[in-house]
């Protein structure tokens, strides 16, 4: 047998020092920029006349140098991996020790990437990526192709790529309204019904490929002014023009240039102050409305150029959008990967009656961790259709569930919603009040200590009561907008504050389950439901403590007794 | 559709097995997660807690001293009647710094526990803040065991379940043996579930 997949445990090639060497240097540099440049910064301002000169610089360069190269080769000594037949294990670590334990029937992919230096030895890196936990999948730096061929194979015949191949009526079992038919048996009855289901309720075909099934949705010009205007980056926008336009500080010292244009403005704004009331009022109107069409052309352009012609196929099995004027972009989500689905409306879609709907496949969400994603992994890509109707929306919804959770409410104003418990509403209070509060009470304090005047203590004290009751309806709005709504098959929980969301996921693609309960909750009977998903959690705040278990013990048994891959 | 209720499925399971039963590996117990038979944590891992906290406070005492002792020995009039209250208060911290990392595991660690049942593994933690988490095996993506310096100086090990997405479950303050005993009955069960998921043909 070759040694190099043989089962026993065994060191990486000497080469991998050089990789350990780059993983060094990043999180040294990560540190420098975070931590060490101020440091370096202050130094440079409070320097004496001498010049930092490259004599100085080098014994530091140097040292960091060794300390990288000795951390390097400490990590390479202590690396160690064993190919068993079904597993990949890893021991790492030299002061703190880490085993990890990958089978390889639980891997979402393989990563295989050569770098330079790779490429000029002949060896390669292998990634095993577990969905979601970036934080501990395995790589294996600089390892002989075989190795990576091995895993390869090893993957593909126990991972869950096999598993693609086969069920679910592989060859794109078609979605027909009201077809019960266990997917596993489309023979012809299945493609029958899904004649008729294709027919019936299609409007004028559009442009379809023959191969991506059926167009759910196409986006037009108009639309795409809709999304331009529901941007939530327009009012950011709209400021920042209107901070640029209102470019009068005069400490612009960098660049001759600004200091021109600022003169410019100042003489403006001199003669700016020169006007009567009614001119300067009509002056401010001009400045606003230019800022507000300039942030409109632009969030407008935004959106035509990332969304343009927006195109939704589904295939029975696949979910594929393309859009974008310049650049178009593709994304293709197999619909038994999605684990949720979010629909949002913000103040402006719900004056247009329209919502935002995304899927989420697993590994969506992406350095929830440290931040980062230190595999330089693929991320897994968001189904994300920018606007479309309340019935697209449950369509696209009973095309994602299928038979399961069909019922599932996703539309936020869906009378299926049930509220959360009012006690939501005095935690919430209590927790927004006690940062408010706080921050004023400081201030006050401030004020108070330093002698400046005393008046401005009752101002500050009214103020400081005032906030209570605009705390208090804030939560109450915050609490209107919660609910939650469960069948046998699914659960959705709705949330926000001026607009809504929900988050919408099958029960049975839950990863962990967390019950929470606060002092008050105790007091009160109540507890706090958290579901992980493998793209993130979902939420159902204040519910009864009975409730909230015996849901929790209802989605392990769904977890359990489904013998349907998650992923 | 109003209220939907969750169907009775506690109930159909006391008359039969059926295919979910989730006793607890333990015997003599029910399987419901209110009368769970938590584990407790080694009893070592207040301890080891304690150490950690007042490793920290030592080196932060350390500091505060260093600071004090270069006030004093500076000579400057002005500085040393500023730096009174703030090394005053500095001090104060390391004292109260020091008496809550004695108190506060004693406090913690006997409030978390674990439970493992034939399907998932819970961990429960909180003192006024209370929570209870559940990873069921068969999401079980990988596991992990790790121990720094003052763990294996205590003899402990901290256990990580890794279902996906969710960044990990972790159980800390294990005795070594029991975390790497657990970290291969969760491989096991992974194992078992994979057979049965390939019997009844996903």
């Amino acid at each position: 047998m070759n040694p190099a997949v043989s089962g026993d445990w065994q060191r990486l090639s000497p080469f991998a020092i050089l990789s350990f060497v780059g993983l060094a240097v990043k999180i040294f540099a990560r540190g420098a920029v975070q931590g060490a440049l101020p440091v370096v910064a202050a130094i440079l301002l409070l320097r004496d006349d001498e010049p930092l000169g490259l004599g100085r610089l080098l014994p530091v360069i140097g040292g960091l140098l060794m300390l990288v190269a000795v951390i390097a080769v400490i990590q390479w000594a202590y690396f160690k991996f064993r190919i068993a037949e079904d597993r990949l294990l890893i021991r790492k670590g030299f002061i703190k020790k880490t085993s990890l334990d990958l089978p390889y029937e639980r891997v979402q992919g393989i990563n295989v990437e050569r770098s330079l230096v790779d490429r000029i030895i002949g060896l390669v890196s292998v990634t095993l990526d577990t969905a979601g936990s970036v934080q501990a999948e395995g790589k294996l730096p600089s390892v002989t192709t075989e190795v990576a061929d091995h895993l390869r194979a090893s993957v593909a015949a126990l991972g869950p790529g096999l598993a693609y191949a086969l069920p679910e009526g592989g060859t794109g079992e078609a979605w027909a309204p009201g077809a019960e038919g266990a997917p596993s048996d489309a023979g012809a009855d299945a493609v029958a019904a899904a004649r008729a289901g294709t027919s019936a309720p299609a409007g004028p075909r559009l442009a379809t490929r023959p191969h991506w099934g059926r167009v759910l949705l196409k986006l037009g010009p108009a639309d795409m002014v809709r999304i331009g205007l529901a941007n939530r980056n327009f009012i950011f926008v709209a400021a920042m023009v209107g901070i640029l336009t209102d470019l009068v500080q005069p400490g612009d010292f960098l660049d001759p240039l600004l200091e021109a244009l600022a003169a410019g403005v100042d003489s403006a704004a001199g003669a700016f102050s020169g006007l009567g009331a009614l001119a300067q009022l009509v002056v401010v109107v001009v400045l606003v409305g230019g800022a507000l069409a300039a942030a409109l052309i632009l969030t407008v352009t935004a959106a035509f150029l990332r969304h343009h012609a927006f195109t939704l196929w589904h295939d029975g099995r696949t979910f594929r959008s393309r859009a974008g004027l310049l650049t178009q972009r593709e994304v293709v989500v197999e619909a038994p990967k999605i684990q949720q689905l979010t629909v949002s409306q913000d103040l402006v879609l719900r004056w247009f009656g329209r919502f935002r709907l995304r899927a989420l496949p697993a590994a969506a969400v992406v350095g929830q961790q440290g931040g980062q994603n230190p595999g330089g992994l693929d991320v897994a890509d968001v189904l994300d259709v920018p606007l479309l109707d309340g019935r697209r929306a449950e369509e696209v919804r009973a095309r994602v569930f299928r038979r399961e959770a069909r019922e599932i409410a996703v539309l936020p104003r869906d009378g299926a919603f049930r509220r959360v418990s009012p006690h939501y509403i005095r935690a919430l209070a209590l927790r927004i009040w006690l940062t408010v509060g706080l921050v004023l009470a400081g201030i006050f304090l401030q004020l108070l200590l330093s002698g400046v005047s005393t008046a401005a203590g009752v101002p500050m004290l009214i103020g400081w009561l005032a906030s209570i009751p605009v705390v208090v309806l804030v939560a109450w709005q915050l609490w209107r907008r919660r609910g939650y709504t469960h069948d046998d098959n699914g659960l959705a929980s709705r949330g926000g504050f001026i607009g809504s969301k929900v988050d919408a996921f099958p029960l049975r693609k839950a990863q962990s389950a967390i019950v929470k309960r606060s002092p008050l909750q105790r007091r009160k009977g109540l507890a706090t439901l958290q579901v992980h998903l493998a793209c993130g959690k979902v939420t159902v705040p204040y519910i009864e403590h009975k409730a909230a278990r015996r849901l929790r013990d209802y989605i392990l048994y769904r977890v359990e007794a489904t013998r349907r891959r998650w992923h | 559709m109003g209220s939907p209720g969750i169907p009775d499925f506690t109930k159909a399971e006391t008359h039969n097995p059926g295919p979910f039963a989730n006793p607890e590996v333990r015997p003599g117990s029910l399987p419901r997660a209110a009368t769970l038979d938590w584990q407790p944590l080694h009893p070592r891992y207040a301890k080891r807690l304690q150490a950690g906290a007042l490793i920290r406070i030592g080196v932060l005492a350390a500091v505060v001293a260093a600071a004090h002792v270069t006030v004093l020995l500076a000579g400057f009039e002005t500085l040393s009647r500023i730096a009174v209250w703030p090394l005053r208060i500095l001090w104060a911290l390391c004292a109260l710094g020091g008496a809550w990392a004695v108190v506060k595991p004693l406090i913690v660690v006997p409030r978390c526990g674990y439970a493992v049942r034939e399907k998932d593994i819970l961990y429960r933690s909180g003192v006024l803040w209370r929570a209870v988490r559940v990873v069921p095996f068969s999401r079980v993506q990988h596991t992990r065991t790790d121990s720094g310096v003052l763990d294996r100086r205590f003899g402990l090990a901290n256990l990580t379940v890794f279902p996906a997405g969710a960044g990990g479950h972790k159980i800390p303050g294990l005795g070594t043996d029991t975390a790497e005993n657990l970290r291969a009955y969760v491989s096991e069960r992974i194992e078992a579930e994979k057979l049965e998921a390939a019997d009844t043909g996903s």
